[in-house]
């Protein structure tokens, strides 16, 4: 039987022992036993009561620190977001050479599709979904070619969700989001350039609790390079709409 | 009592927990209020070639019909376009095909006659033996090719600068702003009877076609940037190129050309009188004033005021 006058006060070690105690107990008869069991009883109940209080407190403490948008915990918060997974609308060849395989160019294409779908997935991911890479443009450099990469850091604020990212949004959740992919393609069905136009919406909740949707569209422009595709050249554009439902008052607007 | 004192405890418990934890998470709340980014923002980037020595590109029309040798025969059209990626100049300089000079190895004759006796290889080697030019590039399309690719990148706008019409090109033009098609454009290309500088407004009217292209591909660039391969499609699969351009130097010279203003952009013709040689109707070049042309944009691809010829092409149409 475990000494219940040691036990530190578990909740889930006292409910155990009241459990057993009344089973042993209901065996004894002497007058003796039977008030030193009585004794036991009750301070095992003060125990109870005592581990019981301290739960509920612990509860209500959690509670609290876990609620709504104002959580300062990650316990019991909004689950994970999803990946980033582009829908694939169209593959398109544009032919280099006039006589050209056009079979070849057309698997090409789709190859070469897929192989940008994997990229653009990884880099939106980084770029505005995880909270660990969303503000660092040094986390998204490779997907962009040695020469694009002395741009990013000047165009923080549309490549990521910004800087102080984590002080703004909670979570990022990606929602549908579709790119189209042409294929520059010589007769031999090499890729020589492909370009993507690319729409990406997320739903992002913010730290206050408010909801928005953050769009980025535009058009890039990718090279082979060191056995991937990077980002050679791009046009982006991204949008954010106003927050929805407020559970208190907003503290700034625009930017 | 005791169980009163219990309950009480435990209410009192919650309360003071919560209450703590409560103005502990509405503090972090406040502290890490947004500063919400609502609207837009923008960014692009686009690769150029860099250096300040400029790089000259021959582009030549053949004036092959189909079945003909298109590398071997007399060229339509010539110019000679100096790009200088660090200054963001370009001149295009037309040189007219009836110019009577010296063939290396063949004598004087009309320059075009260098295409159809020796290739493209010929035509290079003579312009930079005449002229005193280095050649890094040619590019050679046909009167077929030159229409397919109009029609690939959906027609080109242009400002028609006067009525033309002229049976043997099949000009037939309004005057005014308009988007030709592959046909029509090169029938504005070749037309040297609608006006009274024949070959030299020809010359000139095939660097407008250039400048328009330029800015129309400039204007739907930045509205798409995917533009760029349609374009470089309709470009690759439509003209002959010196074995040295390579695809990607093609795309390259395409992006420098993206930040290329319009403006900055040189339509020049080398001056020069009509005359007839050998019983052929020809264009005797001032070579003076060409010298100082071409060395200008030797330098670094603009050529000075002073030197820059009048335009032929203002003159009065004909009829």
């Amino acid at each position: 039987m475990p000494d219940i006058g040691e036990a530190p006060g578990s909740l889930v070690r006292v409910l155990a022992t009241e459990g057993k105690t009344p089973l042993k107990d209901a065996t004894t008869s002497s007058p003796q036993r039977a008030k030193k069991t009585n004794d036991r009883s009750k301070v095992s109940r003060n125990r109870i009561i005592a581990g019981v209080v301290a739960g509920v407190v612990v509860l209500g403490v959690i509670f609290f620190l876990t609620r709504g948008g104002n959580s300062i915990l990650p316990i019991g918060s909004n689950p994970p977001p999803g990946k980033v997974a582009f829908k694939l609308n169209g593959v398109h060849v544009i032919r280099a050479e006039l006589h050209s395989n056009q079979a070849a160019q057309k698997a090409t294409a789709h190859t070469v599709a897929d192989q940008i779908k994997t990229q653009l997935d990884s880099l939106f991911d980084k770029a505005y979904v995880d909270p660990d890479s969303w503000s660092d443009t040094g986390k998204i450099e490779e997907f962009f070619t040695d020469a694009a990469k002395a741009s990013l850091e000047g165009n923080a604020t549309t490549l990521t969700n910004g800087p102080n990212a984590s002080d703004t949004y909670k979570s990022v959740d990606p929602k549908k989001s579709t790119i189209k992919v042409e294929v520059l393609a010589d007769a031999k069905g090499n890729a020589i350039r492909a370009s993507a136009a690319i729409s990406f919406t997320g739903l992002a909740t913010h730290t206050d609790g408010t909801t928005s949707n953050i769009n980025v569209t535009g058009t890039a422009i990718f090279v082979q390079d060191g056995g991937t595709w990077k980002i050679e050249s791009y046009n982006l554009k991204r949008s954010e709409t106003r927050p929805k439902t407020a559970t208190t008052s907003p503290t700034s607007e625009g930017s | 009592m005791t169980k009163r004192f219990v309950a009480v405890l435990l209410v009192l418990g919650a309360w003071v927990g919560g209450t703590v934890a409560g103005s502990l998470g509405g503090t972090a709340a406040q502290a890490s209020s947004p500063g919400v980014v609502i609207g837009t923002a923008h960014a692009g980037y686009t690769p150029s070639l860099t250096g300040s020595t400029p790089i000259v590109i021959l582009a030549v029309g053949s004036g092959a019909r189909p079945g003909e040798d298109v590398m071997h025969s007399l060229s339509d059209s010539i110019h000679l376009i100096y790009i200088n990626p660090d200054k963001h100049a370009v001149a295009m300089i037309g040189i007219p095909r009836d110019s009577w000079v010296e063939i290396p190895g063949q004598g004087t004759n009309k320059i075009n006659s260098a295409l159809a006796s020796g290739g493209p290889d010929l035509m290079v080697q003579t312009i930079e033996t005449d002229f005193g030019v280095h050649i890094d590039y040619w590019a050679l399309t046909t009167f077929w090719g030159f229409q397919a690719m109009i029609n690939d990148i959906g027609g080109l706008k242009v400002d028609v600068p006067f009525r033309m019409l002229d049976n043997y090109s099949g000009a037939d033009l309004q005057p005014g702003p308009q988007t030709l098609s592959g046909a029509q454009a090169l029938s504005f290309a070749r037309d040297r009877h609608s006006m009274l500088m024949g070959d030299f407004t020809r010359q000139e009217d095939g660097g407008r076609l250039f400048l328009a292209a330029l800015a129309q591909f400039q204007q739907e660039y930045a509205k798409d940037p995917t533009a760029l391969l349609t374009w470089l499609g309709a470009g690759m699969s439509n003209m002959a190129k010196s074995d040295g351009l390579t695809p990607d130097q093609l795309v390259q010279l395409a992006y420098t050309v993206t930040a290329q203003p319009v403006k900055k952009v040189q339509n020049i013709v080398l001056p020069g009188s009509v005359g007839s040689d050998n019983g052929l109707s020809t264009v005797h070049l001032d070579m003076a004033k060409v010298t100082k042309i071409i060395s200008d944009a030797n330098d670094d691809a603009i050529v000075a005021k002073q030197n820059v010829p009048p335009s032929p092409g203002r003159t009065q149409p004909v009829g």
